[in-house]
């Protein structure tokens, strides 16, 4: 249950990066989970749930996109999308040797901030 | 209205990591981070390491463990600066942070020692997330395990340096196909070392002694 650790480093970092007076409007985290990670979104979704209890975030909900796998060939540098994980082939020429270029996000994107509720 | 943030949610823990890296690189410290099942054999590799060393090795060792220090226990006779990180008290993690580490190394206060054994939590699975501020990983996968281990579990093999498969004294009882387990770790990982040895026996340890050595050149 490493998603403990997850939604509280979400709500450590967004808190990071807004000022108070945006926190409490914050409605959406756009957050992006690479396909190639450990982590379930249900569970950081329960995880963010729970933890956002009496933090200026308790009304903000998680919005999680699911990041596909794309790879690149080292051999015939052409890329695959939607790679099988975990074992990772050119959809090309069938070499191992291969990048990962997509689908290991952990990221988070966009906050979207509840405009009526502004103050001045 | 949308505000861009655009971090990655472990940056925190990856700059705790690096930091730590930078630190134990200028204190000429190579840091091993040892990841597997409960009951691999991790604390009994350590044990049988800790029996072999000559005196150019110089070790610490930091170990995870949800609660207890049994294994802190296990290594006490052999005099070297130990430590145990507790997750329990937190929260019950099933990982080591770097952070975590970082502190419990500030309190390990050896000025002496050129190698770091970090003993991850036993899990395949969430350690692997976590960059614990290791120079190199190792991946250890026992005997009795089976063959797909690093199909199941492949986040580990792919982001580890090494692969020991331990408890070899029990692969012709248990009819253990070592090519398979190979060829599957490659799978996920075409550039993974191997080796083979048994923390029981003693068997195989001259190969893992000389690239903990190796792996000090390098640092």
């Amino acid at each position: 249950m490493h998603e403990v650790s997850i939604a509280r480093s979400i709500i450590d970092e967004v808190k990071k990066s807004c000022s108070r007076k945006i926190l409490v409007r914050i409605e959406k985290i756009n957050i992006k989970i690479g396909q190639a990670t450990c982590v379930s979104p249900e569970s950081l979704d329960k995880a963010f749930t729970a933890l956002k209890k009496d933090t200026p975030l308790e009304n903000a909900e998680l919005n999680i996109k699911k990041i596909p796998l794309e790879i690149k060939c080292r051999e015939c540098r052409k890329k695959t999308r939607d790679a099988q994980w975990p074992v990772l082939l050119c959809g090309s020429c069938s070499s191992n040797s291969v990048d990962i270029i997509t689908g290991r996000e952990l990221r988070i994107d966009t906050v979207e901030i509840d405009d009526s509720k502004r103050q001045f | 209205m949308e505000e861009k943030i655009l971090k990655d949610i472990l940056s925190s823990n990856d700059r705790a990591a690096r930091s730590l890296r930078e630190e134990l690189t200028r204190n000429n410290i190579t840091a091993i981070n040892l990841m597997s099942s409960p009951g691999s054999g991790k604390t009994s590799l350590l044990e049988k390491t800790l029996s072999l060393i000559t005196p150019d090795i110089k070790p610490a060792v930091i170990q995870g463990d949800i609660t207890t220090s049994l294994d802190v226990d296990r290594l006490s006779s052999f005099k070297v600066p130990s430590i145990a990180i507790n997750t329990a008290p937190s929260g019950g993690e099933c990982h080591l942070e770097a952070g975590w580490i970082n502190d419990a190394y500030d309190r390990l206060d050896s000025p002496d020692i050129n190698i770091l054994f970090i003993e991850n939590i036993g899990n395949l699975v969430c350690p692997a997330e976590f960059d614990t501020g290791a120079h190199k990983n190792v991946v250890l996968i026992s005997v009795p395990e089976g063959e797909d281990k690093p199909l199941k579990y492949p986040l580990a093999f792919k982001k580890a340096d090494l692969m020991i498969v331990n408890k070899s004294d029990l692969i012709e009882v248990l009819d253990f196909n070592l090519n398979s387990l190979i060829e599957n770790a490659m799978k996920i990982n075409p550039s993974l070392k191997h080796m083979v040895l048994s923390a029981r026996t003693g068997s195989g340890f001259d190969s893992w002694i000389n690239w903990i050595k190796e792996g000090m050149e390098d640092d």
